[in-house]
């Protein structure tokens, strides 16, 4: 399941040193600023500091534990709400714009602890308190399963109580041991830090909650809240959205309107690691303020669109949790696509530069033109390095909703991306949007 | 239970209704035509008279759109699916689930793309929570010349 086998051991040490020294001198390879200028911005690398205040929170793309590349990560701390002096501090959280909520493996890998020695508090079905909830969330590498807890949660210097997160957690009995089969049939379960590549996931998305609308109704098929109790087991229920699991961001009392993330940019070959930040709140404080960035407007699924080389993928999103940008050019326009193991990248004998155009819905700020570049994956991937402004790869055109542009954290390098929540005001617009 | 998208031709009816009455409970790739599926008119899936698909069409009750891409011999070479969830892949990718589900990857941080190319089977899924989107098709077993990017 590794990213890249040829890493080695000692290759990963020196990334962390190399982390840890970055992160103790404060000027840390400059840092990025609004990058829009107008209508039009580019991936080149911009040397203003980071943002810094209490609403900030710092962020490192190295590689994690599992060698992940292009994998940007947080810490977090989570507290018993009932006994909080009990704690956990967890590194290596993935920060992901393309989902909602937080998500934490009982046993990370980097702690010895468990989740489950808080004690944190259970949450109970609306409609029969007698039992608990799971939850089975969907990531196309596979599904995450477990309870749902209440937990304060402290982000960098924020902190936010009684916030409903999951434990991905297949080991408590009786009622958790097992997944249900609506669950497990969609793919693979993602049992273990390992098999996420993460220690969990801090999902920061333009929604609210993690599922919306799709699971309210009590006959919802979407098979991701589920009833537990030891005489049933799990049975999928309809969830209100106040129950859902939320923004995480959105339950902090101040600056909890939407996000900025923030890193510095890489050179073709890439980098070992990358710094970068998390800010909360867009024109709540001073150092969070509009600057001349563009603003996309979303759809409700959290679309814009991309028009690229004469093609339009109406379903386009920014995502720092996906590596690469991936996309299907038109056709017969043809980028090599690399061999196993790596399936689904791009592997051009030469660096392809490209231009391709993103607006969004009716209310945006124009027309954004961006700049972008597809490495050959294999020879970006022996450099060992773990952070890439170049890599890219293939997606799935299906007919339906428009063809896809995931603009992965190839993207966010070297820039400020806001994330404005839905229905959340701003000075530029109301949520969702991207601001770039 | 099943929305029924399109009216079939007389002449189609007639392909339908043999497949029907022989199509076991489960849609598989390599195997049968759904039970609940419904044949459809996609010209894209033409390339020639004698390389033919035929598509039949399933919207599952989350309002996830299976389409299943089925050759000469009544046999489904191809499936593809867009919606809010994903569909039941065990199901819908049979005996092939396993091989997809064990793949080696080789990006575990990429949690919007999972994807299998191999000479007897490509599996490509890709999207968020609320839109996913991905196909599955037999290479071997396409017609010649079929260009399978017309499974979509």
């Amino acid at each position: 399941m590794n990213r890249i086998s040829t890493i080695k051991f000692q290759q990963f040490l020196s990334v962390s040193v190399s982390l840890l020294i970055c992160l103790f001198m404060t000027a840390c390879g400059g840092g990025s600023s609004s990058s829009g200028s107008g209508s039009s911005s580019s991936g080149a690398a911009s040397t203003t500091k980071f943002r810094t205040g209490s609403n900030v929170v710092a962020l490192s793309v190295d590689g994690g534990v599992f060698n992940s590349v292009n994998a940007p990560f947080v810490s977090v701390t989570v507290c018993s709400t009932t006994n909080t002096s009990s704690c956990l501090t967890i590194d290596h959280i993935l920060v992901d714009t393309g989902s909602v909520g937080l998500r934490i493996f009982n046993q990370p890998s980097t702690t010895t602890a468990a989740l489950s020695t808080l004690g944190l508090s259970a949450v109970t079905d609306p409609a029969n308190s007698a039992n608990s909830v799971g939850e089975c969330l969907t990531f196309v590498q596979g599904n995450t399963w477990g309870p749902m807890k209440t937990a304060n949660i402290t982000i960098g210097q924020k902190s936010a109580g009684n916030v409903a997160i999951q434990v991905i957690d297949n080991t408590t009995a009786p009622t958790y041991i097992a997944a249900p089969a609506a669950c497990t049939q969609t793919g693979t379960m993602m049992n273990t830090p390992k098999d996420f590549g993460a220690n969990g996931v801090l999902g920061i998305g333009l929604n609210l909650q993690d599922c919306g609308a799709l699971c309210v109704p009590s006959n919802n098929s979407a098979a991701v809240y589920f009833d537990c109790s030891t005489a049933n087991g799990c049975v999928n229920i309809g969830m209100p959205l106040i129950n859902q699991i939320q923004n995480p961001v959105s339950q902090f009392s101040s600056d909890n309107n939407g996000v900025i993330l923030s890193f510095n940019s890489v050179a073709v070959t890439g980098a070992t690691s990358v710094a970068g930040t998390l800010t909360f709140g867009i024109d709540t404080e001073t150092n969070n303020a509009s600057q001349n960035q563009n603003t996309i407007l979303a759809d409700i699924n959290g679309n814009f669109v991309t028009t690229f080389e004469g093609a339009t993928y109406a379903g386009s999103y920014l995502d720092s949790g996906s590596n690469g940008l991936f996309f299907n050019p038109p056709a017969n326009y043809g980028i090599a696509i690399c061999s196993s193991p790596l399936d689904g990248f791009y592997c051009p004998n030469n660096t392809e530069n490209f231009s391709a155009q993103i607006s969004g819905q009716t209310g945006s700020s124009g027309i954004a033109t961006v700049s972008f570049s597809v490495a050959n994956t294999l020879a970006l991937f022996n450099t060992g390095n773990y952070v890439f402004a170049n890599l890219g790869g293939t997606e799935t055109n299906v007919s339906g909703q428009g063809n896809t542009f995931d603009w992965g954290l190839p993207f966010f390098l070297g820039r400020d991306v806001y994330v404005a929540f839905e229905g959340q005001h701003t000075t530029k617009a109301t949520g969702p949007y991207f601001g770039f | 239970m099943f929305k029924i998208l399109y009216r079939f031709s007389a002449s189609q009816s007639l392909i339908c209704l043999c497949l029907l009455l022989s199509n076991p409970a489960f849609a598989e790739l390599g195997g049968s035509v759904s039970k609940d599926a419904t044949l459809i008119q996609e010209q894209s899936s033409v390339v020639a008279v004698d390389q033919r698909l035929t598509v039949y069409q399933i919207k599952i009750p989350s309002g996830t759109l299976i389409k299943e891409y089925v050759n000469s011999a009544n046999i489904v070479v191809g499936v593809s699916w867009q919606g809010p969830t994903l569909p039941n892949l065990k199901q819908l990718l049979g005996e092939y689930f396993e091989t997809f589900a064990n793949r080696t990857t080789s990006h575990t941080t990429n949690h919007r793309s999972a994807e299998l190319r191999t000479e007897d089977l490509v599996v490509q899924s890709h999207g968020q929570m609320r839109n996913f989107s991905g196909r599955a098709y037999l290479p071997k077993s396409l017609p010649s010349g079929f260009n399978a990017d017309q499974i979509n």
